[in-house]
């Protein structure tokens, strides 16, 4: 039986790995329990990611049982050297989330673009705010904020929220080519610090 | 064929396809693809993996949300169904070798019988 999941939050990023390291490497050796913790330590973190995209708690909860069952279906073949965990994890969600948003689109179960407006506009900011905090340690994020708003906005709402070229140009009232353009600006901008 | 092979070690494409794929903005197609490259492709394999590294800060950020307790269920149920699954696919393959077995030997049956009379 699964208790209330754990706040990952209250972990840092070394401690995560570790658990995910050994919960995983327990999977592969069949222990059911082990997956029960491991969805234990998972499962809201990773909901909050397809919520993020979905804009539906039932939705998101469909993605979750996807990603866990194919977790389960897949543990013999997953390798530590090649995947960090926990991007693994949140790539599968990603992935399954979008599928599902375009179901729920079709049904037009959802409107999330009008929904997300106001929201996007709000991380946008708070990330003004602690961009200048966490930018000392990580240049990465000092390079975003550095991009033309345009760019970082457009960035953030692909890598968020899951967003396609004519959603967005549709949000900013443009063409899918200049918001392909304002990606592949941002992009090279970045890939120099990633270098760095 | 080797203009072809050699492009994907082109800085810039290794870039656009690597941060592209991480963005999620390539088709399934093209995404596949990039998961086929990057085996054999170290500098658009790590170029993907710092390109992961760096954004999965955001996902490291993102709010816990508490899952219906109704889904832990879901996925319990979904799992025990794939055992069954699996088993009741093996069945059906014995069942077919089983009877294709004995219908053949039943034509060679008949047709020396055919022979004999």
């Amino acid at each position: 039986m699964v208790n209330t999941p754990i706040n990952v939050n209250k972990l840092d990023d070394e401690q995560l790995l570790e658990q995910l390291l050994v919960l995983l490497t327990l999977c592969k050796l069949d222990d059911k329990q082990a997956f029960a913790q491991l969805y234990q330590l998972m499962s809201a973190k990773l909901n909050g990611i397809a919520y993020r995209i979905t804009r539906d708690q039932k939705s998101a909860n469909k993605v979750l049982v996807n990603v866990f069952t194919l977790l389960w279906q897949q543990r013999h073949q997953f390798t530590f050297n090649q995947h960090d965990p926990f991007i693994w994890l949140v790539n599968q969600v990603k992935k399954s989330a979008k599928s599902q948003l375009r179901q729920d689109l079709k049904q037009q179960k959802t409107t999330r673009l009008v929904l997300n407006k106001i929201e996007i506009e709000q991380f946008y900011n708070a990330f003004g705010e602690f961009e200048p905090i966490h930018s000392k340690e990580n240049n990465f994020l000092q390079a975003i904020a550095n991009l033309a708003q345009k760019q970082s906005q457009t960035l953030l709402m692909v890598y968020l929220y899951g967003y396609n070229y004519q959603e967005i140009a549709r949000y900013f009232g443009t063409s899918n080519s200049r918001v392909k353009s304002w990606l592949r600006r941002a992009s090279s901008k970045l890939s120099l610090c990633l270098k760095n | 064929m080797l203009e072809k092979l050699t492009r994907y070690h082109h800085k810039q494409i290794v870039n656009h396809l690597a941060s592209h794929y991480v963005l999620g903005l390539l088709s399934a197609r093209v995404s596949a693809r990039v998961e086929t490259l990057q085996r054999n492709n170290k500098p658009l394999a790590q170029q993907i993996r710092l390109w992961q590294q760096q954004l999965s800060f955001f996902d490291r950020q993102c709010e816990a949300l508490p899952p219906e307790s109704e889904t832990w269920q879901a996925i319990e149920q979904h799992i025990s169904r794939i055992k069954v699954v699996k088993k009741s696919t093996t069945n059906t393959k014995k069942f077919v070798i089983v009877a294709s077995l004995v219908l053949g030997l039943s034509l060679i049956g008949l047709f020396f019988a055919n022979l004999i009379l």
